[in-house]
């Protein structure tokens, strides 16, 4: 405690400090909002100018914009059914929903609060036991056990989204397929790459997003535009009333224990965490089947989850030197430029960087509330906008993200057949969610599986002789067989009548 | 057949398409399946067995759905899942607009790496609106320029994206002039 207000004293005493924060906390917005354009990319485009920084303020400013960054991707997948960053897209899947109800305000409200709800708890869990935690998670999770957890959450998402369970897998399943293309991980030949340099590098989960949400979202759209069938929806400013946000306490501190323990594990991150609050607040609603049609609870468990995985992504990188993600990995370039080497000793030889740090992710989590309260103020009246003006802004702002990516005009068709894909494939009840996810995990699953096989000199029963990868093997063979009888329960009421 | 003979053609029509897709995999699997000195499965063991999953996973939705029919058509009819109306369905065949909206971006992006993005786009846009059944001039020409503008400003002057600009001798000249134009005005010089 003495240690946080020596920090913040710190912080709030120092002009550059201050003004680095407020620079930090709306580029890491704008920027998240805007898809392709993420909070990386702005990391790599500031990293540069963090030499002539002082190493507290550069270190902080990225940290800054780690926290505002994933809030900011939330506006856009609520409004517009585009997620900014990948970690945001369980949001559109109530969020959306919510703002064709005209519930848009109610839903940014609770993603500005369940965000800052899920980094002040992370932050604070970050400084109580950075060091302990950190220690514990990086060596008891060894590439079996990261595996075992990607089992897992591929075994509950493909229990969510989708009209029946074959077509939750099969979605999952199309998803990892999809990660196949590309350079394998262990010997690295070209697959499913049909001779073309692009596809070598795979298939990049971002067009995919683009294509799965935004543009098929216009295509039906627009569908209903022509039709005739479109109502346009009302911009509402109503915040969620506080008995809404006591009625979710279980599942903001589910997500919030997710979101922290997924954060912590290398490579693993938001967006997993994000999925996974999403898929826990399904599993363990009692009305499941009001999710993805506007569940406020969906909404709140994916953006707490999310934000939670912030600050513990911070704890390996301090205490190890082990960065989780691509920001993280930006940090400890800082730390290499300025000659500096996280690890157990910078809590004592550079005690003011760590508090500062700490310090201003606490408040960047704050000013994330008083900042969704003033966009769900002004940003829901874009909603006013009737659709057919916006839908071709959305389809440019789609195609330049997805170009901007790399550069490559095989992303935005890629993006593109899959907005194509993605519009028939709702209306055959598979679900998007599945495939993203199987996408995304796909390629870090492989690359665990292979290590793990290695480690375990190719017997599988070596998963069953380390107590975490077997408890989370099995609790995703019993969340299979618990689907499969819900299904087949429901299937056999349904023909009884 | 009666009314199971759709669900059960789109039953079968769904399990066809995966099949397909997992054969069709399987098959180019063998481009790539030689064996590695670090790992025993080799590169085409984990998408073999996706596939695998895949096929198994279409089998089931089939055989399970095909039971699901059969019960439903000796019993009184139910509230079916997929038989509910899917979002934005409208009932009606796929209209021309309809084939427009999915034709008219991939006409785009073929166009874009030749004709280059700044000169088509404008043209994009008013065709999309168009297509949207916006017809009234000032608004098209509002929202196109709108639009336009606000994209060369947050990209072009902005974040610097390089935007393709075309490999057809004159489109390739105009649109590196609309380039340095528009950072030229914007930056005030």
């Amino acid at each position: 405690m003495e240690d946080f207000l020596q920090g913040t004293l710190l912080f709030v005493t120092d002009p550059t400090a201050l003004l680095l924060f407020a620079c930090g906390l709306l580029g890491g917005m704008l920027f998240g909002a805007i898809p392709g354009v993420n909070m990386l990319t702005l990391g790599a485009v500031i990293l540069p100018f963090t030499i002539g920084m002082e190493p507290k303020h550069a270190i902080m400013l990225f940290s800054v914009i780690y926290v505002s960054g994933v809030f900011g991707g939330a506006i856009t997948a609520i409004l517009f059914n585009i997620p900014g960053a990948p970690e945001n897209a369980p949001t559109c899947f109530d969020g959306y929903p919510m703002t064709q109800q005209g519930r848009a305000g109610k839903a940014i409200g609770a993603a500005a609060s369940c965000s800052a709800l899920g980094g002040v708890g992370s932050a604070i869990l970050m400084m109580a036991a950075t060091p302990a935690i950190a220690d514990w998670a990086v060596h008891a999770f060894g590439p079996p056990e990261v595996f075992a957890l990607i089992f897992f959450g591929l075994c509950v998402s493909a229990s969510v989204g989708a009209r029946t369970l074959w077509k939750g897998w099969l979605s999952v399943f199309l998803g990892l397929l999809l990660a196949t293309v590309g350079t394998d991980p262990a010997g690295g030949l070209g697959r499913f790459d049909f001779g073309s340099y692009y596809l070598l590098a795979g298939i990049h989960f971002i067009p995919l997003i683009l294509g799965f949400f935004a543009i098929s979202e216009v295509f039906t759209q627009a569908e209903k535009i022509v039709a005739g069938t479109r109502e346009r929806p009302k911009a509402s400013l109503e915040f969620p009333s506080l008995r809404e946000f006591w009625a979710l306490r279980y599942t903001v501190s589910r997500s919030m224990g997710l979101g922290f323990f997924a954060g912590i594990l290398p490579g693993i991150g938001a967006t997993l965490a994000a999925f996974l609050g999403y898929n826990e607040a399904v599993r363990w609603s009692k009305t499941p089947e009001k999710f993805g049609k506007g569940e406020l609870a969906g909404v709140v468990a994916s953006e707490t989850a999310n934000n939670a995985a912030t600050g513990a992504a911070m704890i390996p990188l301090l205490a190890l030197g082990l960065p989780g993600g691509a920001l993280t990995a930006m940090m400890l370039g800082i730390f290499q430029i300025h000659g500096m080497e996280p690890g157990p000793l910078i809590f004592i030889n550079s005690k003011e960087l760590v508090w500062i740090t700490f310090s201003a992710m606490f408040f960047a989590n704050i000013a994330i509330l008083g900042l969704g309260w003033i966009q769900t103020k002004t940003v829901v009246h874009l909603l006013r906008v009737p659709f057919r003006w916006l839908a071709p802004g959305i389809l440019l702002l789609a195609t330049v993200g997805a170009f901007a990516l790399r550069n490559l005009l095989v992303d935005v068709w890629i993006m593109y057949l899959a907005g194509i894909v993605a519009y028939f494939l709702r209306k055959t009840g598979y679900s998007a969610a599945g495939i993203v996810l199987g996408l995304i995990l796909g390629k870090i699953g492989e690359s665990m599986f292979i290590k793990s096989m290695q480690i375990m000199d190719y017997d599988f029963l070596g998963f069953a002789e380390r107590p975490i990868a077997a408890v989370l093997i099995a609790a995703g063979f019993a969340t299979m067989v618990a689907s499969a009888v819900r299904h087949w329960r429901r299937s056999r009421n349904g023909a009884g009548g | 057949m009666g009314a199971s003979g759709k669900p059960k053609l789109t039953l079968c029509l769904e399990w066809g398409f995966w099949v397909a897709l997992a054969a069709a995999g399987y098959w180019l699997t063998f481009e790539f399946d030689e064996p590695l000195d670090i790992y025993e499965f080799g590169a085409s063991g984990w998408p073999r067995f996706i596939l695998v999953c895949i096929v198994v996973g279409a089998t089931l939705q089939l055989v399970l759905g095909l039971q699901k029919e059969r019960r439903d058509a000796a019993g009184p009819p139910v509230d079916d899942a997929p038989a509910e109306p899917a979002e934005g369905e409208t009932g009606r065949a796929i209209s021309p607009i309809l084939v427009g909206i999915f034709v008219l971006p991939l006409a785009y992006l073929l166009l874009l790496p030749r004709t280059g993005f700044f000169l088509t786009t404008p043209f994009f846009i008013l065709a999309f609106l168009w297509v949207l059944q916006v017809r009234k001039v000032r608004l098209l020409l509002g929202v196109t320029a709108t639009v336009y503008g606000l994209v060369l400003l947050i990209f072009v002057r902005l974040f610097y994206v390089a935007l393709p600009v075309g490999n057809w001798p004159v489109f390739y000249d105009i649109n590196n002039w609309i380039v340095v134009a528009v950072r030229n005005f914007l930056a005030g010089g």
